[in-house]
């Protein structure tokens, strides 16, 4: 067991640290949060932002790990530890790790974790052994993982500014300055097999517990994308390939079938440089031509290359003497793929291919080993001695073996336990256990302030050695002497917790919390004209949005002040857990994921923002139903048209897709909707969310109690619903039909009204849908009568439901039927036994009659609107002509699950709506009850003349 | 598009009328071919479904949008416009019989007839909705005219194109005169429209796509196989129909499957694809009687996608139509997709672009084709004969240039007849033009040429051709689709 002591300084090792400490400034760890708002504080000389810079270091340097801190102390600290390192050689390149541990600063100069080699005697053997003792976990894997192929560089590298990485590690944009606080990623693409780097973006937290980065809510192909552009380390100009020439062509002007033998031509028609593979414009022509091309492969390093070739029509790759692919023959563009092993170095190939006619198409893209997909012409030269598009040099070659010494691996392990490794990077031993760390250092409580140990400035110090630069080690000293102070025993409040949370999590990175983060200057200053500087260009210019017209709401991720009086405790944990997608369609911006032990203990203290109260209004003498209909009413295109601006269930439509209005009762406290909308300036100064109660008066005193707080309570009480009908306006080309003066037939596919639906709206507010199908009566509703958008825009494919209120199905089935007994059971479709549906007529008044026959019996059915005051309801007059061939004919006006007599005769049904028949043709009504289903059945009874009538009506 | 000041314009028009006298002078299709704009009503979108003359000169248009607009004189600068109905589903078919106007829409056949004579239809009669739905909007329903026995014919689309997912799905059914339906052809795929030829043989555009290779214009037989196989489920519901016809190898040939399916009908006219058009849709016979110009008896077929029309000179051999197919006319405003002949001899082409995209950008259109009274120079039929093909001209050939074989360039090819969508252009082979014999009235060219296949499109290219003026074709090349090799040489007679 090793203790680590300090060595004494002298003041030529003083001196010389002084010389270096320049170059070091570079070097010195980067953590975010000390960088944007310690640093500073410390500059400025702030004893107590100070000691809060320092204690953040003391948790984000991982010194805690191995100086162990005291309970009361411990609640003051972040707790960081290093990557697992199980199965490590697998995921990280050995040729980057020898490099590192070699020289850690000097591979990552902005590295957390210590240089603790130093002064261990053969730095080299034991930087060499535990090289081969983490190799020695698993294999390390080369080869771009298969799905690869279809990542695009260009697509991630464009990712990589947009969704959130910049913000972070700093735009890879040329000319771009890093901030301070933003961790650079360098030799990440030495570092990471393809797929392990996919793998952590995908779940950081699997491999490292603690990570400040979180995974962003990518789909899987934009992640790969990413990916592709992390590793490609390409050159920002790499779609020069395109224009460099890359082959000698020879061109044949040909109309052949296959390809053919390379001596079968002649002489060619035209000779010369070929830019990428546009093989056509050495031809001269797109039809007919027959061309060879020859170059140079640059193959950058030993292994495996894909090629994928897509050609009309055929076409051959050949590299040195081996075909790799061949897609010979007439037809049309589709991809293949084609591998083959390659060394490192240059390599004579050959393209062949084809047009015949019509189309053409030519391309290779190539993904050699590591490397992202790119065009072949990226890697070709036409002479064996040029410089492809892309250098060999850019993809910095690796050692392809790593033979595992296994004298190394045991001797790495040794070296493991008794340097620290241990003691931030869980390793499982030979059992399978965490490796034990021999390293036991002072407890915190214990050190002395002084500059000694892994504060010493001394280089020959032997300790772990972090590139502290005078700031870092300042801050610690500060908060190692605070640590001992009586403040320290004493909890921290809520609100610090969450800053210091915030800070170590660099959550300030993207938001602002109470003036602090975001894109807030970390120190105050004024601009020119004197006023408060509120925004840091520099910083300000990583955010960007898909709607510039929506300004810094549709591109700055939202201020987290007071965010627990706004966010549900639910879903600020969901919101944590899962990541957002609420404002995806415009913030380009995306709340990452995080891991929920880490995360967890932080939802309950912001949970205590809560300070807005409201009294919910009671909307009395309003049913349910009624508040909902005016809700959504209110929010329609008709009223206050907040569908014009948010979307609605997922769709956007015509609006500009601002958070979903059905997503507000998941996310939003009650209370603090009610506030909000009444008063939306208060919460959000600037917002471009209006007022629509201005000073609390409302522009529909008809609707409901008249009161601007009982109107955005139907709001919310319609939103809250289980599944909230869209509110007119909807969609991304809403066509309402309007009746006027007379009715507006509609015959598409209405939901709920089978596949030959014939809508009709009557200019009373109230339609129907008549199903010619099945010869029923589908559907009532009133209000508005429906929107023709979605069938009359490109190609109009799917089901329309009703567009207005108070929609019910008054019949599954035909309601005319004959019957061999009274109770038997009622047919589903009038077609099975020879029903026609006969079509309908109109009236002067524009109104339908609809004729079916069935079972001998012809149906006319005239559906008209009733009125009484501002009551509006359905009446169906139905005419029979034609005694039925067999059996007695019945009309069943109802079969539903909750059927009751009311006054007047109606029937009340299902609690929502009612109905009711009257005709001195219908005989004394038959209860029949059937699986649970209340069916009312009525005999028909005949005139001499063999006619029947009768009236049915439907309201609600 | 050449736009001529006045002058220029009555210069020329004087020019061009003194040749016209004697040596008609025509270099473009639009010095022989006029488009103009019908006045449509305004704030209608009028994406033209269907077209049809009613006996009293006015003329009907249906939309998809379900209305039927009325025009008095459509010719006129200023047509008269009123709704005559709305509330219908998509209207692909317009006929005129006894006072009832027939539309056919997505879900039936109707009948319309207004009774009391407000100029609005009152009746709506169901006249035959035997066949099914899915809910797919894809499965449109195209309606003809009437045949001479009265019947109307329905071409059902595909559910998406590709599969049956209802009843006669797929299929051509023939609707009797008293409302029977009868399945008739089955191995539809996606129809753009339907009409019949002077003879009343019913045709139909099918589409490039599965089992389809290019687009094409069929000839509809009952009891036939059409070729795309998801409508064969339907067979047990067409006892007429007798046994069903295996379904075609995937990856073959037509000539190959026609020799093994014998209800296999081949398409009576390939239209090479992305050259004649990308999707074939409505089919009108010239009746003119020589007012639409030189092309009387010919059938004409508009292309949704390139916003053209195009003609078809057909013949049959053994009993199976076959042709060729010739550019007309290009530059309409939308997706053409409706065509009918007036009365006056013009041709009306009605259009739509939605969900469909086409050359002519205008969301809809209505369109009046006329014949300027200038006869292209253009090939008027080609004829099987054997060992090549007889081409008659529109205009006398100068025999020095007609009788050298190097004027004419041919070629043979063919499509794959396959499961997945369209197809490459395969089985190229050139056919080496041997001899080219004028007749002696110049109308007619026989040419011999050598590798002439059964099964293929034969590409015939005049391109050295001229007329006694010294005038180049104004298109120079027709497509006829050689299902069979004509074995006894045809009446030389025009």
């Amino acid at each position: 067991m090793r203790v680590i002591h300090s060595f004494s300084h002298t003041p030529l090792l003083i001196a010389f640290v002084a010389l270096t400490c320049q170059s070091r400034l570079h070097a010195a760890p980067v953590v975010s949060g000390f960088e944007r708002f310690g640093r500073p504080a410390v500059v400025a000389g702030e004893r107590p932002a100070t000691v809060e810079a320092g204690l953040l270091l003391l948790g984000e340097l991982g010194c805690v790990n191995c100086h162990a801190a005291q309970p009361d102390a411990a609640r003051h600290l972040s707790v960081k530890t290093g990557p697992s390192l199980a199965g490590a050689g697998g995921r990280i390149n050995p040729a980057w790790v020898l490099d590192y541990l070699k020289q850690p600063h000097a591979v990552r100069p902005s590295t957390t974790m210590p240089d603790v080699l130093a002064g261990v005697p053969d730095r080299d053997r034991a930087a060499t052994g535990l090289t081969h003792y983490l190799a020695s976990t698993a294999g390390f894997d080369d080869g771009a993982f298969p799905e690869a192929s279809k990542a695009k560089a260009d697509i991630g590298a464009a990712l990589y500014e947009r969704v959130g990485c910049a913000v972070c590690h700093g735009s890879r944009l040329p000319n771009a300055a890093r901030l301070p606080d933003q961790v650079p990623l360098t030799q990440i693409d030495r570092k990471w097999s393809p797929s392990a780097l996919d793998e952590f973006l995908r779940d950081p937290f699997a491999v490292r517990p603690s990570s400040r980065m979180p995974a962003l809510p990518l789909s899987d192909q934009d992640r790969r994308h990413l990916t592709a552009a992390l590793l490609g380390s390409l050159p920002e100009s790499r779609g020069d390939y395109r224009d460099a020439v890359a082959f000698i062509g020879h061109a044949w002007l040909a109309a052949i079938q296959r390809l053919p033998p390379h001596d079968s031509l002649g002489p060619p028609a035209k000779s010369g440089p070929v830019k990428g593979l546009d093989v056509f414009a050495l031809a001269g022509q797109r039809d007919g031509v027959v061309v060879q091309l020859d170059g140079f492969l640059h193959a950058p390093r030993d292994g495996q290359y894909r090629f994928y070739l897509s050609s009309d029509d055929g076409s051959r790759v050949t590299v040195g003497d081996r075909v790799v692919m061949e897609y010979d023959g007439i037809h049309a563009a589709s991809e293949r793929e084609g591998i083959i092993d390659l060394k490192a170095g240059v390599h004579p190939i050959r393209i062949d291919y084809f047009e015949g006619q019509g189309l053409e198409e030519l391309r290779v893209d190539v993904v050699v080993p590591r490397g992202p997909r790119l065009h072949l012409a990226a890697w070709v030269t036409p002479t064996p001695d040029g410089t492809p598009a892309v250098r060999p040099a850019d993809a910095k070659p690796l050692g392809q073996d790593f033979p595992i010494d296994q004298s190394l691996v045991e001797h790495g392990r040794a070296i493991f336990a008794a340097v620290g490794c241990a003691n931030c990077h869980a390793m499982p031993d030979e059992n399978g256990e965490r490796t034990t760390s021999r390293v036991v250092a002072t407890p915190l409580a214990k050190l002395r302030v002084e500059d000694r140990g892994c504060l010493s400035a001394d280089v020959s110090a032997s300790g772990p050695r972090y590139g502290l630069d005078g700031e870092q080690r300042g801050a610690l000293l500060t908060a190692l002497a605070w640590i001992r102070s009586a403040e320290a025993q004493r909890p921290p409040e809520r609100q610090l917790i969450i800053d210091r949370a915030f800070t170590a999590l660099n959550c300030y990175a993207c938001h602002e919390r109470d003036g602090r983060g975001g894109v807030v200057p970390a120190v105050a200053r004024l601009d020119d004209d004197g006023e408060p500087v509120r925004k840091e260009a520099s910083r300000d210019a990583l955010f960007s949005s898909a709607h510039a017209e929506l300004g810094d709401e549709g591109r700055l991720p939202p201020s987290l002040t007071n965010v627990g009086d706004k966010l549900r405790r639910e879903f600020l944990r969901e919101v944590l857990h899962r990541g957002g997608q609420d404002r995806g369609a415009y913030m380009n911006t995306l709340m990452p994921k995080w891991h929920p032990p880490a995360i967890d203990p932080l939802v309950p203290l912001l949970t205590e923002d809560t300070c807005t109260t409201m009294s919910t209004p009671p909307l009395v003498g309003h049913s349910a139903e009624a508040i909902a209909e005016q809700g959504r009413h209110l929010v329609g295109s008709k009223a206050l048209g907040c569908i014009k601006c948010h979307a609605f269930a997922g769709e956007k439509g015509q609006s500009l897709g601002v958070i979903d209005m059905t997503r507000m009762p998941h996310r939003l406290r009650h209370d603090w909707f009610l506030a909000y909308v009444a008063n939306p300036q208060r919460f959000r100064p600037g917002t471009r969310m209006p007022a629509s109660w201005p000073e609390g008066k409302t522009f529909f005193p008809d609707i409901l109690d008249g009161t601007a707080m009982g109107q955005i309570e139907a709001a919310w009480r319609y939103l809250s619903g289980p599944t909230p009908k869209p509110p007119i306006g909807t969609g991304a080309n809403p066509i309402e039909l309007v009746p006027v003066g007379k009715p507006i037939i509609y015959r598409n596919f209405i939901a709920g009204a089978g596949l030959r639906a014939i809508g009709v709206g009557y200019p009373e507010n109230v339609s129907v849908a008549w199903d010619a199908e099945l010869m029923r009566l589908a559907l009532v509703w009133r209000g508005a009568y429906i929107d023709a958008g979605r069938h009359w825009s490109n190609r109009g494919g799917g089901w329309q439901p009703p567009l207005g209120d108070g929609v019910f199905t008054p019949e599954a089935a035909a309601a005319v039927a004959a019957l061999p007994e009274p109770s038997g059971s009622w047919p589903t479709n009038p077609r099975s036994s020879g029903g026609r549906f006969g079509g309908y007529t109109l009236d002067r008044t524009g109104r339908p009659t609809f004729q079916w026959s069935v079972d001998g019996m012809q149906i006319r059915e005239t559906v008209e609107p009733a009125l009484e005051g501002t009551s509006v309801w359905i009446r169906r007059t139905i005419r029979l002509h034609g005694r039925p061939t067999a059996g007695t004919a019945f009309f069943r006006p109802i079969a539903a699950a909750k059927v009751e007599d009311g006054q007047d005769g109606w029937l009340r049904i299902d609690d929502s709506w009612r109905l009711r028949v009257a005709g001195s043709s219908l005989g004394a009504g038959i209860d029949v009850t059937n699986a649970g289903t209340r069916e009312r059945r009525y005999p028909i009874t005949w005139t001499d003349a063999d006619t029947a009538e009768f009236t049915e009506e439907l309201g609600w | 598009m050449v736009r001529l000041y006045p002058f220029f314009a009555t210069v020329l028009g004087m020019v061009c009328a003194a040749q016209a006298a004697e040596k008609p002078a025509v270099l473009t299709e639009a010095d022989a071919y006029a488009i103009t704009s019908v006045p449509m009503p305004p704030d209608v979108s009028l994406e033209v479904g269907g077209l049809e003359w009613l006996p009293d000169g006015r003329l009907a248009v249906a939309t998809r949008r379900g209305e039927i607009w009325i025009a008095t004189q459509p010719g006129a600068d200023a047509p008269t416009w009123r709704r005559f109905a709305h509330g219908l589903h998509e209207v692909l078919g317009l006929a005129w019989r006894d006072g009832w106007l027939y539309v056919t829409q997505f879900p039936e056949v109707s009948r319309l007839r207004d009774t009391d004579g407000d100029g609005e239809a009152d009746v709506f009669e169901t006249v035959s909705d035997g066949w099914g739905l899915s809910g797919d909007h894809h499965e449109y329903t195209f309606g003809s005219k009437f045949d001479r026995d009265g019947g109307l014919w329905v071409v059902l689309c595909l559910t998406a194109s590709d599969r049956s997912d209802a009843a006669f799905r797929g299929w051509a059914m023939r609707i009797t005169p008293d409302g029977r339906m009868l399945p008739t052809v089955c191995g539809i795929r996606s129809p753009g429209g339907i009409g019949f030829d002077a003879a009343g043989n019913v045709l139909y555009t099918d589409n490039q796509g599965f089992w389809n290779g290019c687009c094409s214009l069929r000839h509809l037989v009952p009891g036939d196989f059409a070729g795309h196989p998801a409508g064969l489920k339907w067979y047990h519901l067409a006892p007429n129909m007798g046994p069903k016809p295996r379904e075609p190898q995937n990856g073959s040939r037509w000539a190959t499957e026609v020799e093994k399916i014998p209800a296999l009908r081949p398409p009576a006219v390939m239209f090479p694809y992305g050259v004649m058009g990308g999707s074939a849709a409505g089919v009108a016979c010239d009746t003119t009687d020589g007012a639409f110009g030189p092309f009387t008896g010919q059938v004409f077929v508009c292309d949704h996608a390139q916003s053209m029309l195009m003609r078809c000179s057909l013949e049959s051999v053994d009993g199976v139509l076959q042709g060729a197919c010739f550019k007309v006319r290009e530059g309409f405003r939308s997706g053409s997709l409706a065509l009918q002949f007036a009365p006056d001899g013009s041709l009306y082409v009605g259009g739509t672009n939605r969900g469909w995209g086409s050359r002519g950008a205008g969301d809809f259109a209505l369109e009046r084709v006329t014949w300027t009274g200038h006869t292209p120079f253009e090939i008027t039929t080609i004829r099987a004969v054997p060992g090549g093909f007889d081409l008659e001209f529109t205009q006398p050939v100068d025999p020095t240039t007609a009788a050298d074989p190097a004027s004419y360039v041919a070629k043979g090819f063919t499509y794959i007849l396959q499961s997945s969508y369209g197809s490459p252009v395969v089985d190229e082979m050139p056919c080496p033009v041997s001899r080219a014999e004028p007749s002696s009235d110049g109308r007619h060219v026989r040419l011999t040429l050598g590798n002439l296949r059964h099964g293929l499109i034969h590409e015939i290219k005049g391109v050295g051709v001229r007329n006694q003026a010294g005038q180049p074709l104004v298109h120079d090349t027709g497509w006829y689709t050689l299902n069979r090799l004509a074995r006894s040489s045809p009446p030389s007679k025009p």
